[in-house]
């Protein structure tokens, strides 16, 4: 399965086919949290690195300079040269504003889609469900990367356009998810309460099956997040994502295609992905230890 | 459970049909038209040109159009590549087998090794084995795919030249399977790594859920060897959840393999269709799209259908 899917089924699926755990180790528990923090210290700094570009890179990312085409990392250019003799490292940091932003708003998009929808279609049930339910189908039976690509292609390559496809392509799964928890609580006593005092469908909703659903949503976040990332790292990597001068993690690797680069000069690829791994394993380290402490008895390890 | 199946194969028909009308509206919004790049181009430009033109419709309105485009498709036509001219269905034709070579032994490849992987984590607990496959497993779901591939690359090729790093067979010579098993390698394990990675993780979850509970615990104090209580009551029980998540797998076997073929110019539908966007040949694109999408329900289908083999619970409920 792509990696770009497997955010949501990773939530979704597996728990409903294993019994509830109903007792955990100590050990394990604050190992997982140890790896959260682990997680959350790496995203901060490259948070940090990411906003305050400007001020830790000596360089600027897209000053070219001929003479010092492709030079390997040296004191004067940590991380070394490009092919258009830019530095490097300036371009990794600037590069993470980028592939971070393009993300985050990718993965938000996603998630108010999935949720709004998921609320509605689990809530109203009937025909609207059945509609919704078809329709998310059918957006899934295209393959991620295929689809992703096909929309670049025909509607353009810009940072805003990649953010809005990504978006729009990665709310299938959270939908599901969100229905399923709706589903369930829909029958608590609060909510027969609530309406038993006449509360309406929207103020339902949102006052009272949206708060009972928010843990679950802010686990698939993080792993949204995750596939967000990687998904404008492959774009860009085609050549289909943010176009060069612009760059992103994903774009820089581009130049790996060729033989000559991906063996005599590594430090034109590595960082970026080295980058890119660190930043969706913290994410999902921080994921995972969501999971743990929102959800005790959940049997996912 | 015939119920269940008659209405999955129901839905399946209006779902192609409204697949299709955005494929349609797709090949409208990009340049070109895709009605009149139904007709060979040869025959076009030929005698009979006009009187083709005439049968196509190419000036009528775009639901009329679209009818005659379904026509077309319907009787096996999907039009003719812009940047080759050649029929799409023969050029599709050629790249499917690559591509079901190489997702198949993947797919293999991933649940194989990743249920065995999860089981020997499962067994040896907090272990060394057990810590290094559960970090190996996270590393496979984090790193980019392409990532992996170019350090594969990277590795096998460029410092240590052992593997090729292209292609399905050594240029210029007759087919031979051994040749094709050593350049399927790396791709395909390549491939497998982030859906093993993810197998691995399922597995160990489940064969511990499995561990821990009553009915082996029974087992092991009436004095079973553990091989048996592993082999035939654990694993048994643990390798149920693992099947659910190994059918909803198969859809991708059509679609999964995009960037590895692209990275390794394995001539599939993958690599097709990256060069298909790349050169804009819409006209390929738009029969690419039909098909993998239309193997994609199939699958769905098949892998529904086997799910009700698998757990009775869903034939009772229906």
């Amino acid at each position: 399965m792509s990696q770009l899917d497997a955010s949501a089924s990773a939530v979704t699926d597996f728990e409903d086919l294993l019994p509830r755990r109903s007792q955990r180790s100590l050990l394990r528990r604050f190992s997982r949290h140890r790896l959260a923090a682990v997680g959350l210290g790496i995203l901060l700094i490259f948070g940090f690195l990411a906003t305050f570009a400007p001020i830790v890179s000596v360089y600027d990312p897209n000053f070219t300079n001929l003479d010092i085409l492709r030079e390997s990392p040296s004191l004067s250019h940590p991380l070394g040269t490009d092919a258009a003799g830019r530095d490097v490292w300036a371009r990794m940091l600037y590069a993470g504003r980028v592939s971070l932003a393009v993300g985050l708003l990718a993965a938000a998009i996603s998630m108010v889609i999935g949720t709004v929808l998921g609320l509605v279609s689990g809530y109203v049930g009937g025909w609207v469900d059945n509609l919704i339910q078809r329709f998310t189908e059918i957006i899934m039976m295209f393959p991620t990367l295929f689809a992703l690509i096909l929309l670049v292609a025909v509607v353009g390559s810009s940072v805003i356009n990649v953010i809005v496809i990504i978006g729009a392509l990665g709310w299938t799964g959270k939908t599901r998810l969100v229905r399923g928890q709706v589903l369930s609580l829909k029958e608590m006593e609060y909510v027969t309460a609530a309406r038993a005092i006449g509360a309406g469908g929207t103020h339902l909703m949102v006052k009272h099956l949206l708060p009972g659903v928010i843990p679950y949503v802010v686990v698939a976040t993080m792993l949204t997040i995750s596939g967000a990332i990687l998904s404008e790292a492959t774009l860009s990597f085609l050549g289909l994502g943010v176009k060069i001068p612009t760059a992103t993690w994903g774009n820089m690797i581009n130049s790996a295609q060729s033989l000559n680069v991906l063996k005599n000069e590594p430090w034109l690829w590595l960082p970026p992905g080295i980058a890119i791994s660190m930043t969706v394993l913290a994410v999902n380290f921080v994921g995972d230890g969501l999971r743990d402490a929102l959800d005790p008895h959940s049997i996912l390890d | 459970m015939q119920r269940y199946i008659l209405r999955r194969l129901i839905i399946a028909v209006p779902v192609m049909f409204i697949i299709s009308i955005m494929t349609f509206g797709f090949a409208n919004a990009v340049p070109g038209d895709p009605v009149s790049a139904m007709a060979d181009p040869e025959m076009l430009k030929g005698a009979g040109g006009d009187a083709l033109r005439e049968r196509l419709g190419l000036d009528k309105s775009v639901p009329v159009r679209y009818g005659i485009w379904l026509r077309e498709i319907l009787t096996g036509n999907l039009g003719y590549s812009y940047h080759s001219g050649e029929p799409v269905t023969r050029v599709i034709g050629r790249a499917v087998l690559p591509t079901v070579e190489l997702t198949a032994v993947s797919f293999v490849l991933s649940v194989v090794l990743g249920t065995v992987f999860g089981v020997i984590a499962a067994l040896r607990q907090y272990s060394i084995y057990d810590y290094s496959l559960t970090v190996f497993s996270l590393f496979g779901l984090s790193i980019p795919t392409f990532f992996f591939a170019l350090l594969a690359l990277w590795v096998f090729v460029a410092v240590f030249p052992l593997m090729p790093s292209h292609g399905m067979v050594t240029a210029g010579e007759p087919f031979n399977i051994i040749d094709n098993l050593y350049h399927l390698a790396l791709p395909a394990l390549v491939l497998s790594i982030d859906t093993m990675a993810t197998n691995t993780r399922y597995a160990r979850t489940a064969m511990l859920e499995v561990l821990n509970s009553d009915y082996v615990r029974t087992a092991r104090a009436k004095g079973m060897s553990e091989y048996n209580v592993i082999g035939r009551h654990a694993f048994r029980n643990a390798i149920m959840p693992l099947i659910t998540i190994t059918t909803l797998r198969l859809p991708f076997l059509f679609s999964g393999a995009l960037l590895i073929e692209f990275m390794f110019a394995w001539p599939g539908m993958g690599r097709l269709s990256v060069e298909a966007i790349y050169l804009r040949d819409y006209t390929l694109l738009m029969g690419l799209t039909l098909i993998v999408t239309g193997m994609v329900l199939f699958a769905n289908l098949l892998a529904d259908i086997l799910y009700t083999f698998a757990d009775p619970r869903v034939r009772v409920s229906g």
